[in-house]
């Protein structure tokens, strides 16, 4: 009995610790609305994460910005001292789980790869990619002794070497191992999953171990094609050497430019909240153009917000291709996708048999991207 | 305790860790991954810093946060499961209604319910249901994911349950009858019969149930959409290759998991007291 | 007084189908006075006595304790089984104190009871702080004894309760019994398989077997008796004369036959 109240105690007691935390300074009253947006916590969603360090730059510079209201967790969307929406960030993680959150209503806005959002909307969910967010930012990591310098250096040891080849990568649909098994089938090197027949690589899934650093040191793989900034954390820590981009694979010039992340939304939420979105994206394409005009802000913002070093900061963002509009190499990357998920039938549902424009236009509602970057032109703020 | 018995005692209990202190040394001068142990301590010292290297919270905040969600869903458990299981080791038809679906149960890991918790509840948590989009403004209560605390509170209850209708139906109808003579009500009966004679059982069945509670915990963090745990903090440290965070994070849970079974012994041997010691 | 009208009780057992226990019994225990019933095992004694507790209901027939029908445990009574039964988890104070708690009598109440009751069993105060299982089998029975006198109840049930300690210390515990209830006057039922112990207690010596009370025998020796006097042994004989009369007789166990 008497344990049982101080059960109950202990319990009230640690309720009442919750100390809930007040706003950093004032606001315009209660926000209009509350939005949640979903993402990874690496230096792809750079974009998200510079707007949310440097607030008060973008507001002093663009007149729009995120103004901070709990670190890394929430932000006041700003326009014209205007409080357009509360924005709510959740690290939902990488590959599928984004997609997924948006399917359960735990988020309204996602910042993730295409494909994963691509086979959920193909699958029937009423989700929309609304503007890119980069491309490329994938590598091919050896061993550090291995012969491979480069693709061509790789392909003549994966055919010479006696044993096959253990190549890791993350997930069945991610980018990067889907470029690689292409180019190793424009390259005529069998490959397989298990060891057996003739295959001169084994594509060995880590996904569950989430980070082929301790295969690498064990050796159980040879190396791995993943995006950055794994990449970068495996050079820096001596246990690979980057042999090549995935971009400059075969079938040449295929994958230069190919679409990764994105910014996808609910159908529901762009219905409704449109100009809150606008507004986001205008963010999002500001602080895009920042990224590229300065690096070294954007390498220190990085390490400020993912918490990986600098150093590796600085190897990985060179390799990723920052871009926030639509533009033709990124549209022709998004077609060059359907084609793919239709050859190896990774859309089973609307998109089975649907050409690259009919995906594309499907997959994406780009009207607010390039509304918000006209606007942004006629205020001269967006080259 | 004598002190050279004591001291003995411990000496004797130091040596596998002092061995594995010795190789894991050894292991990380060669290694990449495996941290070194300069590198632990210097974590373990600093437990209310937060991490430089690390998109997580300090050691000490993750712990606090995993031991809440441990603790709730344990409560949790204990509430439902001891009235559950006085029930069906009272009535007949409550256990034979009851016990096939807990049998199935008991073998399925509480883990395996984790990606179903997560349908069901999603993110929420107190701070949602009770304040909604401002929920962010209550760290704590947000951290009371629902989907991790149902998690535990499964895993806790299946051996408190079964524990306690075990216990109860262990009571001796002698001293059921003796109290009935005596004049007790049902109600009587209860609080000063049947409880206190199962109470050696239940009190096995609380420290089965909080340790299961405890190493479910660290891997219902893992799943995506926490924040904040130790279990979250293992995750992300292996994400982004700060593994002595992963290390300091293991050894903090090992003692903690160390410390609830200390408590629950200590209460399971108070509870026994007047068992007559086994000759 | 305890009043047995034509009571019978049929258990149904998976092994042996149906068992009649009792069968057309009555029996008047007069109030104020000690009872003891003697017969061998398996009579039905026992299921006899924890009717009259409350803790079985006839099959047919009624039981009044005090004029009342029983249901369920009547009021004012006191049991002490064959093993004494106190709750091992409860020091000594608090076991005997279980009647009182039950009737919520107030803590300080309650304590002074409880040591005046085990003054008068013989037992040192300092006992109320052991376990159970810390005394022997002689003082234990004295607890058990202990806990049913406490609550002063008018009717004293027992069953067997000092069959299992050895002869010395049964003989006290019976002397030590005769005492307290010549001092109160409760009406007593005594079950018991040794005829010495009934002869020695009773008023009177009712004898059972097969479910059936076959003589009855009224023991008008004054107390305390001689166990080794010529009236005690005639009327030690005469009881067990009457058991082995109808003891050798089968008797039906089956219904129906």
């Amino acid at each position: 009995m008497r344990y049982g109240l101080i059960f109950v105690a202990a319990l009230l007691v640690s309720a009442g610790c919750d100390k809930p935390s007040q706003p950093a300074g004032g606001g315009s009253g209660a926000p209009p609305v509350t939005l949640t947006i979903g993402h990874v916590g690496h230096d792809h969603h750079l974009a998200l994460y510079v707007a949310a360090l440097e607030g008060r730059r973008f507001l002093r510079d663009y007149g729009l910005g995120l103004k901070e209201v709990k670190a890394r967790a929430v932000y006041d969307l700003i326009d014209a001292n205007e409080t357009v929406a509360r924005l709510r960030l959740v690290k939902v993680g990488g590959g599928s789980r984004m997609p997924a959150a948006m399917s359960r209503g735990e988020i309204e806005i996602g910042l993730g790869g295409t494909l994963p959002v691509a086979k959920f909307a193909d699958a029937g969910q009423p989700f929309k990619i609304i503007c890119p967010l980069q491309a490329d930012g994938d590598m091919l990591v050896m061993r550090t002794d291995s012969p491979a310098r480069d693709w061509a250096t790789f392909v003549a040891a994966a055919k010479a070497s006696d044993k096959p080849l253990r190549i890791g990568y993350k997930a069945p649909v991610a980018v990067a191992k889907l470029i690689f098994e292409r180019a190793l089938t424009a390259e005529g090197i069998p490959y397989g999953f298990d060891q057996g027949g003739k295959v001169r690589i084994v594509l060995v899934n880590f996904g569950s171990e989430k980070s082929p650093i301790p295969l690498m040191e064990s050796g159980s793989i040879d190396g791995f094609v993943m995006n950055q900034p794994a990449v970068a954390v495996a050079v820096d820590k001596g246990l690979g050497k980057a042999v090549c981009e995935l971009r400059d694979l075969p079938p040449a010039g295929t994958w230069h430019d190919h679409p990764c992340c994105c910014v996808a939304a609910t159908t529901e939420t762009l219905a409704q909240h449109p100009r809150a979105i606008k507004t986001l994206l205008k963010v999002i394409l500001l602080s895009t153009q920042l990224i590229r005009a300065d690096e070294k802000l954007a390498i220190r913002s990085a390490s400020r917000w993912t918490k990986y070093s600098e150093k590796v900061e600085a190897a990985s963002i060179p390799t990723i291709t920052y871009v926030a509009e639509p533009t033709d190499a990124w549209l022709a990357g998004m077609r060059t996708w359907a084609k793919m998920m239709r050859e190896i039938k990774l859309f089973k549902g609307k998109y089975a048999k649907a050409t690259g424009e009919a995906f594309v236009a499907d997959v994406c509602d780009l009207r607010l991207c390039r509304a918000a970057a006209t606007e942004l032109r006629q205020k001269g703020l967006l080259k | 305790m004598k002190p050279v018995r004591l001291i003995r005692k411990v000496a004797l209990g130091a040596i596998v860790p002092a061995v594995v202190l010795l190789v894991w040394h050894v292991a990380a001068e060669s290694s990449v991954v495996v941290p070194s142990v300069a590198a632990v301590g210097d974590v373990l010292a600093h437990p209310f810093r937060e991490p430089p290297s690390l998109d997580a919270t300090s050691l000490a905040d993750g712990a606090a946060a995993s031991v809440l969600r441990v603790v709730c869903g344990f409560a949790l458990a204990i509430a439902t499961a001891v009235p559950l299981g006085v029930l069906m080791g009272r009535w007949r038809a409550a256990m034979d209604a009851l016990s096939p679906t807990i049998a199935a149960a008991m073998v399925v890991s509480p883990i395996a319910w984790m990606p179903i918790a997560i349908i069901v509840f999603g993110l929420s948590s107190p701070a949602t249901a009770m304040y909604g989009d401002d929920a962010w403004r209550h760290g704590a209560l947000d951290e009371l994911r629902f989907a991790i605390v149902a998690v535990v509170w499964f895993g806790a209850f299946i051996p408190i349950v079964i524990n306690t209708a075990s216990g109860v139906g262990h009571v001796r109808h002698a001293h059921v009858e003796a109290a009935r003579v005596l004049g007790a009500g049902p109600g009587q009966v209860l609080r000063k019969v049947v409880l206190p004679s199962a109470a050696p059982a239940i009190v096995t069945g609380l420290r089965l149930g909080g340790g299961i509670a405890w190493r479910v915990i660290i891997v219902a963090e893992i799943f995506p959409g926490t924040r904040g745990g130790l279990g979250y903090m293992i995750t992300t440290a292996h994400e982004q290759a700060s593994y002595e965070y992963a290390f300091a994070s293991v050894l903090v849970i090992g003692a903690i998991g160390l410390a609830l079974d200390g408590l629950l012994r200590l209460a399971e041997a108070r509870v026994g007291r007047w068992r007559p010691r086994e000759r | 007084m305890i009043r047995f009208e034509n009571v019978g009780k049929c258990f149904t057992t998976a092994a042996r189908g149906e068992v009649w226990a009792l069968r057309d019994l009555s029996l008047t225990c007069p109030a104020g006075e000690l009872t003891c019933v003697v017969g061998p095992s398996g009579c039905g004694k026992t299921t006899l006595l924890r009717m009259a507790a409350g803790l079985e209901t006839p099959t047919a027939g009624v039981v009044r304790v005090d004029g009342q029908s029983v249901a369920g445990p009547p009021a004012d009574i006191g049991l002490v089984s064959q093993e004494g039964d106190l709750l091992p988890w409860r020091r000594v104070g608090r076991n005997v104190a279980l009647g009182l708690e039950i009737r919520h009598i107030p803590r300080r109440v309650r304590k002074a009871r409880v040591l005046k009751t085990l003054g008068r069993l013989g037992l040192p105060e300092n006992v109320v702080r052991s376990f159970p299982h810390e005394l022997s089998g002689g003082m234990r029975q004295r607890v058990a004894l202990a806990r049913a006198l406490c609550p002063n109840p008018r009717v004293l049930l027992m069953d067997e309760p000092f069959s299992s300690v050895d002869e010395p210390t049964r003989n006290r515990l019976q002397g030590e019994l005769l005492a307290l209830w010549q001092a109160d006057r409760q009406t007593v039922l005594y079950v018991t398989h040794s005829i010495e112990e009934a002869v020695f207690l009773a008023d009177r010596v009712v004898v059972m077997t097969f479910g059936r009370v076959v003589q009855t025998i009224d023991v008008a020796l004054r107390r305390p008796r001689d166990r080794l006097g010529e009236a005690f042994v005639k009327v030690l004989l005469t009881v067990r004369r009457a058991l082995a009369e109808h003891a050798t007789a089968t008797g039906e166990s089956r219904s129906g036959q």
